[in-house]
C-alpha cells in the first residue's frame, strides 16, 4: 500500500532536511502509529505522502498503491484512495462545504449529485458525528471549533471512503467525549472496510486507547528509531522520547 | 429587505435615487466603463451587487437622508488595466455605508481600488465599513487605497484590505480531496466573487469558467 525506503526530504525554501533516511512499510489493512516529539518531522511525513509542494524528496523511493510517488500529483493521490485528516484544517471563505464535498465526490464517482440527494445521503453521517447539517451550507470550517473541524474531516472521510487514511494529530482540538465519538465512528468505518490501511500521527498515546495500532513507531529527528507494539506507546508515555543506548541498538537491527 | 434583485445593465452613466423609506435590491452587470451616482433619502435602504468585467468605473454615493443605508458588493474580473474609484459622502447623521470590493486580476495587468469615505462633523452615529480584496492570479499590479476622512467622533469606521494570490494551504487542502487546479480556482473564485447569485450562463460569461455538465 505505502512503501518508503531510505527517504530524505528537504523544505523547498530553506533546504532544511526534515526526513532523514526514513523508511516505513504499510500493508493493506494495517494500522501504524507514529509517535514523536515536536519537530520530529511527523507532520512533514503526512505532507510528503500527499506531495505538498513545500517539500522535496531528495533521496529514496516512495511507492503508493504500487505507483512511484514522484510521478503523482496531490489530487491523483487522493483519487487513488488516500485521505489526509489535517492537523489544522483551514477555513476557506466563500466555498461551501456541500459544494466542495459534492465536487470531491464527483471526482471519485464521476456522477453529479444534486444538493437535495447529497444532503439526504450525508444526514446520517452528520448525526453519527453530532454535526449540524447547517455546516454543509456554510463556508468550509468557518465558525467551527477545533473539534467540529476534525469532525468535518471525518464526515468527508465517510463520504469518500478511502483505502489509506493518514490521521495527523486527530486528537488535537478534541475533548475526551468528542475523541471517543470520533474514534467510534472511525472504528466502525474500519469494521466496514477492513482492508483500509491507517497511519496515525500523534504526540500522545491517548488516541491509541481507542484506535488500536498493529505497529507503533517512535520517530525522533526525522527518522524512526524504534518500532514495537502498543507497549512501546505506553513506554513513551511513561519515559518520553529520550533516545537511550537500548533504543539505538534496536534502531540498527 | 426583499432579497430578490432586479437585474440591470451597469454600463455607461447611471443614476439611482431612492426616495424616503424606499428599499431596493439591484444586480448590475457590466462589461464597459461606467459611472454610477447614487442618492439615498431618509431611511432608505439600497443593496447592490455589481459584476464587472474589464471595466473602469466611478461610483459616487450620497447618503443624503438620516438613517439611509447602502450595502455595495462589487465583484470584478480583470484582464486589462482598470481602476475603480468609489466616493461615499455621509451627508446626514446615522447613515451607513458598507462596501465589499473584490477583484480577480487574471493577467499581468493593473487593477486598483481607490476608496474615499467622507464623514463630516455633525454626522454622528454613522457607520462606514469597507472590505477590499484583490487576488492576483499572475504577477499583475494590485493597488488598494482606502481613505477615511472623518471629522466626527461618534462614528464607527473600519476597513480591511488584501492583495495577493490564493492561499497555498487552501489549495493543498482541496487537492487532498481530489480536486484539480481548475476546479479549485472555480470554487475559490465563485466564493470570492460571490458568484452564487449568478446564473450558470452569467458565471461562464463573466468568469470564463467551465460550464457544469
Amino acid at each position: 500500500m505505502l512503501e518508503m525506503k531510505h527517504v530524505t526530504v528537504e523544505t523547498v525554501d530553506i533546504k532544511k532536511p526534515i526526513l532523514k533516511d526514513f523508511s516505513l512499510s504499510i500493508q493493506e489493512g494495517e494500522i501504524h502509529a507514529i509517535m514523536g516529539p515536536n519537530g520530529a518531522g511527523k507532520s512533514t511525513l503526512s505532507k510528503v505522502i500527499f506531495k505538498n509542494p513545500n517539500y522535496e524528496i531528495k533521496q529514496g523511493e516512495i511507492t503508493l498503491f504500487d505507483q512511484d510517488l514522484k510521478a503523482l500529483q496531490t489530487e491523483q493521490i487522493a483519487r487513488m484512495g488516500a485521505f489526509l485528516v489535517l492537523q489544522d484544517p483551514p477555513v476557506i471563505e466563500g466555498v461551501s462545504t456541500s459544494d466542495f464535498m459534492r465536487e470531491a465526490l464527483y471526482e471519485k464517482t464521476k456522477e453529479r449529485v444534486n444538493l437535495y440527494s447529497f444532503v439526504k445521503e450525508i444526514e446520517k453521517d452528520c448525526q453519527k458525528l453530532s454535526l449540524k447539517e447547517e455546516l454543509l451550507h456554510q463556508s468550509i470550517n468557518q465558525g467551527l471549533s477545533g473539534g467540529e473541524r476534525k469532525k468535518n474531516e471525518l464526515l468527508q472521510l465517510l463520504l469518500l471512503k478511502p483505502k489509506l487514511i493518514v490521521l495527523d494529530e486527530l486528537d488535537s482540538g478534541l475533548d475526551v467525549d468528542s475523541l471517543k465519538q470520533v474514534c467510534k465512528v472511525f472504528n466502525d468505518y474500519l469494521k466496514e472496510y477492513p482492508s483500509t490501511s491507517v497511519l496515525i500521527i500523534t504526540h500522545y498515546s491517548r488516541i491509541l486507547e481507542y484506535i488500536h495500532p498493529d505497529f507503533v513507531h517512535k520517530m525522533v529527528d526525522g527518522k524512526i528509531v524504534q518500532t514495537g507494539t502498543i507497549h512501546l506507546a505506553k513506554e513513551i508515555e511513561k519515559e518520553g522520547y529520550q533516545i537511550n543506548e537500548h533504543t539505538k541498538e534496536q534502531s540498527h537491527e | 429587505m426583499n432579497k430578490i434583485k432586479r437585474k440591470e445593465k451597469g454600463n455607461g452613466i447611471k443614476k439611482i435615487h431612492l426616495k424616503e423609506r424606499q428599499k431596493d435590491c439591484i444586480q448590475l452587470l457590466n462589461e464597459e466603463n461606467f459611472q454610477i451616482e447614487i442618492e439615498l433619502e431618509k431611511e432608505s435602504l439600497l443593496e447592490i451587487s455589481q459584476y464587472s468585467k474589464n471595466a473602469s468605473g466611478r461610483i459616487q454615493i450620497y447618503l443624503k437622508g438620516e438613517d439611509s443605508k447602502i450595502e455595495y458588493h462589487y465583484n470584478t474580473v480583470n484582464q486589462t488595466e482598470n481602476k475603480l474609484k468609489v466616493e461615499v459622502f455621509h451627508e446626514s447623521p446615522k447613515t451607513e455605508s458598507r462596501l465589499f470590493l473584490h477583484g480577480w486580476n487574471q493577467e499581468e495587468q493593473a487593477l486598483s481600488f481607490l476608496v474615499n469615505v467622507y464623514i463630516p462633523k455633525g454626522m454622528h452615529g454613522s457607520v462606514a465599513q469597507q472590505e477590499n480584496r484583490i487576488y492576483n492570479e499572475k504577477k499583475g499590479k494590485a493597488l488598494i487605497e482606502p481613505t477615511l476622512f472623518i471629522d466626527e467622533f461618534d462614528v464607527e469606521a473600519s476597513h480591511s484590505s488584501f492583495t495577493g494570490p490564493f492561499e497555498e494551504t487552501s489549495k493543498f487542502y482541496l487537492k487532498t480531496r481530489g480536486l484539480e487546479e481548475d476546479q479549485i480556482n472555480h470554487l475559490l473564485l465563485e466564493g470570492f466573487l460571490e458568484g452564487k447569485e449568478l446564473t450558470e450562463e452569467e458565471k461562464f460569461h463573466f468568469f470564463q469558467k467551465r460550464k457544469e455538465g
